[in-house]
């Protein structure tokens, strides 16, 4: 009997301990040697990227500059923070796209204010396995001049093909339906949280701002200090409001690379106009195609510019672990046209 | 890829080069001692440690045996009564020798070592020489006597 010993040891070495990644090596070791730090600093090395290789930045700071109770800064050495290389930036990119390629768990939390739009807050909580789904949002609006919060919540569900949707109702309706019709996944819109990572642009110049340990977690907190390419990124959260633009983008990864959480702030000028419409004016709109411009314009009404802004948090956990998410029991068939 | 100009801590593009070049060797050398779990985590700390102390290791004439030996003094020291294990139970496919992860964990650390990498990957008897710090004809014996070994174990006669 022959066999082919010299590829199978080789292959099985390879194939059951896999190249180490930077990350690996840079998470063994809290500093880097302090022989490197003024000279590179002083000199700004130009650093070249080949192979393998990506940049290696270690760093400490003090100061963890998140808001979150459950976030804790480790470690009290202070450094200048280093930027990330292009490939560095991919190979976070890479990593959580491939971590997060089959399940995971993401809470989104957002907040909205400004002088132009009540303020709202709310979070969406979205579970995917495979092709399965589960999307809980909520939201609540606060009345400007009462201070009254008014929430609301629904649950979009999508399991093995089919969509299901819990509507909460006061009457003895059931609460989940069951959409039978031709495209009622698509139609519940469900957000895909793996989106935002479109945020870990090279161009956006990643800099290390320090470790903090977030749920027993050790995390390297990276901030993107050239704001100006993300635009269309901003463009694309849908939590956001229009015309907002990225103040502030930070992000956290584990020792793996993986995303773990990101913290995004937005802020623009919105414009508005100061029309309280009629029932016959909001039927004018819909039969003859009007916006509120045109009805303000015929108003003779001027449009007033007022600042807003938006914080956003995105958590991803349970990654890569299978999620359980079954079709809900009792849920009424329908049939939604149009 | 393009230069990136960079500001603040980064590594030195001779420290790039150098990981890019121990890596491998280091990696197998320390698996093939301990196991796939336990010898990837030392490699790990080795050239963990080989970040951490660039200034003293890049001068060093032999650096890779150097952390060689690194990374089998972290291992040590956790690693003493656990059994090296190669286990491929998780992995879907069966594309090896069903007996081989066995032959190559019952063979002495130095017969591993030496077969793995100048049998597996073709690494010079010299190179391993040099990074395990043994003679020329000692790592021969090795790689000898563990072939030998695992041949009769499997009960194969090598194709290639």
């Amino acid at each position: 009997m022959e066999t082919d010993l010299r590829r199978q040891i080789g292959e099985l070495v390879d194939r059951g301990a896999e190249p180490l990644s930077f990350y690996e090596i840079r998470a063994r070791r809290k500093r880097a040697p302090r022989p490197w730090r003024g000279a590179m600093v002083a000199s700004g090395v130009a650093i070249g990227v080949a192979g393998v290789a990506a940049a290696l930045t270690l760093s400490f700071t003090g100061s963890p500059g998140v808001s979150s109770g459950r976030v804790h800064a480790v470690g009290e050495k202070h450094a200048t923070g280093a930027v990330l290389t292009a490939a560095m930036v991919r190979e976070l990119a890479s990593a959580s796209r491939s971590a997060l390629a089959y399940s995971g768990y993401a809470a989104i939390t957002y907040r909205s204010s400004g002088t132009a739009v009540q303020p709202d807050y709310g979070t969406e909580d979205v579970t995917f396995s495979g092709a399965n789904w589960n999307d809980v949002f909520s939201e609540s609006i606060v009345h400007p001049s009462s201070g009254a919060t008014n929430t609301w919540y629904s649950i979009s569900r999508v399991v093995d093909g089919q969509a299901y949707q819990y509507i909460p109702t006061t009457s003895r309706e059931p609460h989940w339906v069951h959409p039978t019709n031709p495209g009622a996944v698509q139609a519940m819109n469900i957000p895909d949280p793996r989106t935002l990572l479109q945020a870990l642009q090279p161009g956006a110049g990643f800099s290390v701002v320090g470790y903090q340990l977030v749920d027993g977690v050790r995390l390297e907190h990276v901030r993107a200090t050239r704001l100006n390419g993300l635009d269309g990124f901003a463009a694309s959260l849908r939590w956001a409001l229009p015309d907002e633009h990225i103040r502030a983008l930070d992000i956290w990864a584990d020792s793996a690379g993986v995303v773990r959480r990101m913290d995004i702030s937005l802020s623009g000028t919105v414009r508005y106009y100061p029309v309280a419409l009629t029932h016959a004016q909001v039927q004018a709109m819909a039969d003859n195609h009007l916006t509120i411009a045109d009805i303000a314009r015929n108003e003779g009404i001027e449009p007033v510019y007022e600042s807003e802004s938006t914080s956003l948090t995105l958590a991803f956990s349970g990654i890569g672990q299978r999620q359980t998410i079954v079709a809900p029991a009792g849920a009424v068939d329908i049939y939604e046209r149009g | 890829l393009k230069p990136q100009i960079e500001e603040g801590i980064a590594p030195p593009l001779e420290f790039e080069a150098f990981v890019e070049n121990a890596e491998p060797v280091l990696r197998r050398a320390l698996v093939a001692a301990y196991g796939f779990e336990d010898g990837r985590d030392a490699a790990a700390e080795a050239l963990g440690y080989a970040w951490e102390h660039w200034p003293r290791i890049r001068v060093m004439p032999n650096a890779i045996g150097y952390l060689f030996r690194v990374g089998q003094s972290r291992s040590r020291r956790y690693l003493r009564r656990r059994p090296v294990l190669f286990d491929t139970s998780a992995w879907p496919e069966h594309r090896f020798e069903p007996g081989l992860p066995g032959a190559l964990a019952a063979l002495s650390q130095r017969q591993r070592v030496a077969v793995v990498l100048v049998h597996g990957f073709g690494y010079s008897l010299r190179e391993v020489a040099e990074l395990t710090g043994i003679k020329v004809t000692t790592v021969q014996n090795h790689l000898e006597r563990g072939l030998a070994r695992l041949r009769v174990q499997l009960g194969v006669s090598d194709g290639d």
